[in-house]
């Protein structure tokens, strides 16, 4: 029978000794983890000891795609970085869109898993089922976009290009993987692994199909998915018209917009850097990932002056950590921050929330200003992109200080409590204050305080897949598991960009998932395979020693918010922890029971690492 | 003589066109001190190659105000200048040559009306009554219009500049504006290649220049320069003294006072240069002699193209970029009949201080709610249109696109179907690629594709698929009869057990239409999927619809395919 | 009474003449809606209008509004994930 949907084999790639080896996977575990998030997750935890250094030549990291990229299935173009996370310890699963993930899939392989440790720096170029290792000495230090160019001239004009930019060669724990340019797969630090393993950059060229079990099945599927994201006013509204970036001044007015690190949920400088304006004065034009109808990507460009430049974003997430967070309110400094960590291959939401912590420390006189060369206080947009800078490059103690994240800064200067995140990730531009969804997913997340993976604020602001007040307590614990954590854990595995989901649900999903697989994908399954993915993350953590006291919240988010038109509004956390992991399954050191984890049959994957 | 340029004005002016002398005109009426300054000569861009018409008619509804005054103020100006304008006011005439247009020119004419317009549909009896020369036959009806008329533009524009030098203003000719700057002082300081000046007050009317005058300046202008193309015969026996244009809007004609007939038209595209091409003119030429028969023998005498900027809905730019610095431009190749009464209207605006409110509906921001911030202006009659077309596909009033992209479209031309392309709407996801493969082969790849999208930079990228040519270049060089028309219409298709893979017609598509397919070991092109494009269906923005195309998009198609297939290879996604 | 509305993203384009976030002050008879305010202001079309706050709270179209109230309007607008 052919393998359908999945090529059905893994690259593995040996980084010391120069060796690379196709190989199959048991084809048995896509209905158990379904792939890229949760098959890499799965394929990692049975490969690697979670309690390893992250950064040691033992570490692995994997490079996967799901069953749905690049068979043509709406938004289906992601493909996962996953490793344990240099940055916070956890799992990481860091994904990103663009066209490396399904030119992989077309190359022939769902998987590509990296080990060992090159002596030089060095790329690799799989060019269909040819692996070749080149020296990347010329390439150490360009930017990814130099990298992109120069890579696909020593290859192939048509090759995608994975790479890391000199972030993550100095081991910046805020390095993210670069695909395409300018498309980074972000959070967790993922790029230091590369950089630790000497790995510069990953060439593919694919010549290949994706076989479709039921072309016919999985066409009307697609064109109904298409269908009704067309027919969305946000899918295919506001993403294209603003962008995400259309919440600063939404979240700001309702007072939940995180400002100067957190001191403040209102900032009076919203309006200049909204998404409305990035429209009026940055934007070029909208682009689109493969096979994409949603084209959220935003071309732009600082045409003028000391922040010129041009690239794709900001989106939402950093207009807001080098705008509000920063008390920034000069647009243009905002997108020459953001253009900036593209070309060092830094995460823009830790990079700006780590600034921004460095100012609350600077202000406070807790770092003296000769270690930092500058006065580096709230609202000065000059010294942030000069923080920037000296983040990127590592340049001096400070800069180096900068460039692995905020816990590691906050701690260094003995206040580890004006570190905004959780499990030394920072958090996104939701106040947990406000709202209580937000607060119970930043605690609990697998990665640390990421949104993406629970971003209930579509039930709490839009009323996407229901309504429910921010500040409800009341069924937060289900709504946090079930329909956002769980839900993104299923999403994120297929292929599919989390981005659809206002449009189309796990009904669509899997009803272009079958035929495209010609396996048994149901809706009822995806809700389990969901579970079982986020409870495998789970299992990683708590071998890599994680335990209920990191499912935590900063201090500053269990006080009141100072003002605004949520005053006095806090994160009630205590108040659901326990009920969460009852709900999970989990007993009250959040552990899974061994019922559950039968439930899920993951009884023997906890044993094997036992 | 040129004078020197002097180190300040009270207003300063960039651009000797129409619009530019006659606000230098009527400044100097109000005593202003007026410095003009032109790169070439008076008149040496869009406005001395006008097509002459003074019109009313077939204009969009935020113009007609404008080009009712300006009739009013043509009637005097030739006693106000002091000048023979050679205006002739009998009328204009829109000619209805095919039985789609009659429908679409009378709603249109109840709309002009609805604004006061003295305009009417004439019969087909009617018109050949009033132009006897008109050849029956090719003719339906037409609207008529009878204040609208013609005048020579070179003179009305010579006139405004030499009465504005006789009551003071200084033109500078063969001088360049590189730039602009707003001061502190509140002046603005021009650089120019004869040095600096500053002013109080300053109007851009640059016409082609303007654009990338202004981007220098930091100010950003939704334009683009389109080229007009205009031939003249040798001088004629009187035929008929009104003005005309066709309802397709691709054909333009007056005689002029000495008998030559000025005529223009066909294809109107992006360029940068005024050269004339042979296509468009041969086409104009025998479109006008299939009208007027009596033209058919008489020798053409010159050729020429002049660019003018477009908008992106068809209508001009006449605002501030800031408080004392005014800006005129975007008149789509309609803007001769404007340009006076513009002029004045600036005028009236340096001297008041405020816009004036007939130029109310004009300003450069009503562009700021559209979804693209890159264009494709048309510039023709039909711009008016086309922005509808592009409106609908930004949000809606709901935000929402429509779920059928074919309904955006208010019209098709009368061509055959073919897959209608328009790069400006493209996203670059390539889900066009991918859904042919599914339909074709079964299977998602990225090679041995139908059609395939090509990246250009960043923000260009569209598809290049196989246009279905009328003369096919690929069939004439297939030596065996591998390619043939089939299925409706005028689908080519490869008939398989033909097809030796010998490649000579990849080679001779110069659109990027054919491929090779490794595995099959012949070529493969888009079959149009039997009528029902699977491309098309799984375009979500709308870039690629199967429609009936008319002639002038079609070779827009082709010319765009021809300059974009080389990147196929570029891998620039 | 007087209240202030602010319109947002795509609904700014009904009311062009009002810079980014310009309040536009409305006078309304007491006991006025959100609803009210709305038709006076955008004219019937409801739906286009997804989430509306009043002083910063988010309130359904029946709410009742007071003197010197803040509302601000936005069409459907997301963001994150979902």
């Amino acid at each position: 029978m052919n393998i359908s949907g999945y090529t059905g084999a893994l690259l593995r790639i040996d980084l010391s000794r120069r060796q690379a080896r196709r190989e199959p996977w048991d084809l048995g575990l896509a209905e158990r983890f379904v792939g890229g998030r949760g098959l890499a997750s799965y394929l990692l935890y049975r490969e690697q000891d979670p309690a390893a250094d992250a950064l040691g030549a033992e570490s692995k990291f994997i490079l996967g795609t799901g069953p749905l990229t690049g068979t043509g299935a709406v938004a289906a173009s992601r493909y996962v970085v996953v490793c344990k996370a240099p940055l916070t310890g956890t799992i990481a699963c860091s994904n990103s869109g663009g066209f490396f993930g399904p030119e992989l899939k077309f190359a022939g392989y769902d998987f590509a898993i990296f080990e060992g440790r090159s002596e030089t720096p060095v790329y690799v170029w799989i060019d269909d089922g040819r692996v070749e290792f080149r020296s990347a000495e010329k390439l150490w230090g360009l930017t990814p976009a130099a990298t992109d160019e120069q890579v696909r001239r020593e290859t192939s004009l048509m090759a995608k290009v994975a790479c890391i930019g000199p972030g993550g060669e100095k081991r910046s724990l805020l390095a993210g993987v670069v695909n395409d340019r300018a498309r980074l797969a972000a959070r967790s630090g993922v790029g230091a692994v590369l950089g630790s393993k000497n790995l510069k950059a990953v060439a593919v060229r694919g010549a290949g199909s994706v076989c479709l079990a039921d072309p016919e099945a999985f066409w009307l599927a697609a064109l109904d998915a298409l269908k009704k994201i067309v027919n969305d006013p946000v899918s295919f509204g506001s993403f294209r018209a603003y962008g995400t970036a259309s919440l600063v001044n939404l979240i700001n007015e309702m007072g939940a917009y995180p400002t100067r690190n957190f001191l403040e949920e209102v900032f009076a400088g919203a309006m200049p850097t909204s998404g409305e304006a990035i429209r009026d004065e940055l934007l070029l034009r909208n682009r689109a990932c493969f096979a994409c109808p949603i084209a959220c990507t935003r071309v732009t460009a600082v045409k003028d002056g000391p922040y010129q430049g041009r690239g794709e974003g900001p989106e939402y997430e950093t207009t807001w950590s080098f705008g509000a967070l920063c008390g920034v309110s000069d647009l243009k400094a905002i997108a020459k921050a953001h253009y900036l960590c593209c070309d060092y291959g830094l995460d823009a939401m830790s990079a700006g929330a780590t600034v921004a912590c460095a100012m609350e420390l600077f202000e406070k006189g807790y770092v003296p200003g000769s270690d930092i060369g500058f006065a580096l206080r709230f609202g000065d947009a000059e010294a942030m992109v000069a923080a920037v800078r000296l983040m990127g490059e590592r340049r001096g103690p400070f800069g180096a200080l900068l460039a692995d994240g905020s816990y590691r800064l906050a701690a260094h200067y003995g206040h580890p409590e004006l570190f905004m995140g959780v499990k030394k990730l920072e958090m996104a531009a939701y106040s947990p204050r406000v709202f209580q969804g937000m607060a119970l997913h930043y605690a609990t997340s697998n990665r640390g305080a990421c949104h993406v993976r629970g971003n209930t604020v579509a039930a709490e602001l839009y009323g996407i897949p229901k309504y429910v007040p921010p500040e409800t307590l009341d069924g937060k614990e289900e709504m946090v598991r079930r329909p956002f954590q769980n839900s993104t854990a299923f999403v994120d595995s297929t292929g599919i960009c989390l981005f659809s989901k206002f449009a189309i649900t796990h009904r669509e999903i899997v009803s272009m998932l079958a035929p495209a697989t010609g396996l048994d994908f149901t809706f009822d399954k995806s809700i389990v395979q969901g579970d079982r993915i986020w409870n495998l993350e789970r299992l990683f953590n708590l071998r890599a020693g994680f335990a209920a006291a990191d499912d935590t919240l900063p201090e500053r988010m269990l006080e009141p918010v100072p003002g605004g038109p949520r005053a006095g509004s806090r994160a009630q956390l205590h108040q659901n922890l326990q009920t969460y992991y009852a709900l999970r399954g989990w007993d009250e050191r959040g552990v899974p029971t061994r019922q559950k984890l039968e439930e899920l049959g993951l009884e023997d994957t906890w044993q094997v690492c036992r | 003589m040129t004078p020197a340029l002097p180190d300040s004005s009270e207003v300063a002016i960039i651009g000797g066109g129409l619009v530019g002398c006659a606000a230098a005109y009527y400044l100097t009426q109000q005593g202003a001190s007026v410095v003009l300054i032109e790169q070439n000569g008076v008149g040496s861009g869009a406005s001395g190659r006008s097509g002459g018409g003074v019109r009313q008619s077939a204009r969009a509804a935020a113009e007609i105000p404008l080009a009712i005054q300006a009739v009013a103020l043509f009637s005097g100006l030739a006693d106000e200048l002091g000048l023979d304008i050679e205006y002739v006011q009998r009328g204009n005439l829109r000619l209805v040559e095919s039985v789609d247009y009659i429908r679409p020119m009378q709603v249109d004419i109840a709309r002009q009306q609805g604004q006061g317009l003295n305009v009417r549909w004439l019969e087909q009896s009617e018109v050949c009554e009033l132009a006897p020369a008109l050849q029956r036959e090719s003719l339906l009806g037409a609207s008529f219009c009878p204040t609208d008329g013609h005048a020579n533009p070179l003179k009305v524009t010579a006139g405004f500049a030499a009465a504005a030098r006789r009551r003071g203003a200084r033109i500078l000719t063969g001088c360049s504006v590189t730039g602009f700057r707003q001061l502190d002082s509140g002046l603005v300081q021009l650089a120019t290649t004869a040095g600096r000046l500053r002013a109080r007050n300053v109007i851009i009317a640059a016409g082609a220049g303007t654009a990338r005058l202004c981007q220098a300046s930091g100010f950003d202008l939704p334009l683009a320069n389109m080229r007009y193309e205009s031939l003249v015969t040798e001088a004629v026996r009187p035929l008929f003294d009104a003005m005309f244009g066709v309802a397709s809007a691709d054909l333009f004609f007056r005689q002029t006072r000495h008998g030559s007939v000025h005529f223009g038209g066909g294809l109107v595209l992006p360029a940068d240069d005024e050269t004339t091409t042979q296509d468009n003119l041969a086409a104009a030429a025998a479109h006008l002699a299939r009208l007027v028969p009596a033209l058919a023998q008489a020798n053409l005498v010159r050729t020429w193209g002049g660019l003018d900027p477009s908008t992106p809905d068809g209508i001009p730019i006449i605002d501030c970029l800031g408080d004392n610095l005014l800006v005129a431009t975007g008149f789509c190749g309609h803007g001769f009949a404007l340009g006076p009464v513009v002029g004045r209207l600036l005028a009236a605006w340096v001297t008041r201080g405020q816009r004036p409110a007939e130029l109310a509906g004009f300003e450069r921001n009503r562009f700021a709610g559209w979804l693209q911030t890159r264009w494709t202006p048309t510039g023709s009659f039909e711009a008016v249109l086309a922005a509808v077309a592009t409106q609908a596909n930004a949000p809606g009033p709901n935000g929402a696109h429509s779920a059928d992209p074919a309904a955006a479209l208010p019209q098709e031309g009368d061509g055959p179907h073919v897959l209608v392309i328009d790069p400006s709407m493209c996203t670059g996801c390539r889900s066009c690629e991918v859904a042919c493969a599914i339909h074709h082969d079964r299977v998602a790849r990225p090679t041995q594709l139908r059609i395939q999208v090509a990246y250009e930079r960043d923000d260009a990228y569209s598809p290049i698929v196989c246009l279905h040519c009328e003369e096919a270049y690929c069939m004439e060089a297939c030596p065996f009869e591998a390619l043939a028309r089939g299925g409706p219409g005028s689908v080519i298709q490869v008939v398989d057990k033909n097809c030796t893979g010998c490649l000579l017609c990849v080679d001779a598509c110069p659109y990027g239409g054919i491929s090779y397919a490794d595995d099959k070991g012949v070529v493969i092109k888009c079959d149009l999927c039997d009528g029902q494009p699977a491309c098309a269906a799984y375009c979500a923005p709308g870039a690629i619809r199967f429609r009936r195309v008319d002639p002038a998009t079609w070779d827009g198609m082709k010319q765009h395919a021809t300059q974009h297939a080389r990147l196929l290879s570029q891998g620039l996604t | 009474m007087e209240v202030t509305v602010r319109l947002f993203a795509s609904l700014r384009r009904h009311r062009p003449d009002l810079a980014l976030g310009q309040p536009l002050t409305c006078q309304l008879p007491e006991r006025a809606t959100l609803a009210d305010l709305i038709q006076a202001v955008l004219g019937p079309l409801p739906d286009e209008v997804a989430i509306m706050l009043v002083n910063g709270q988010l309130q359904a179209g029946e709410q009742v509004l007071s003197e010197g109230d803040r509302v601000s309007l936005w069409p459907p607008v997301a963001g994150g994930a979902l």
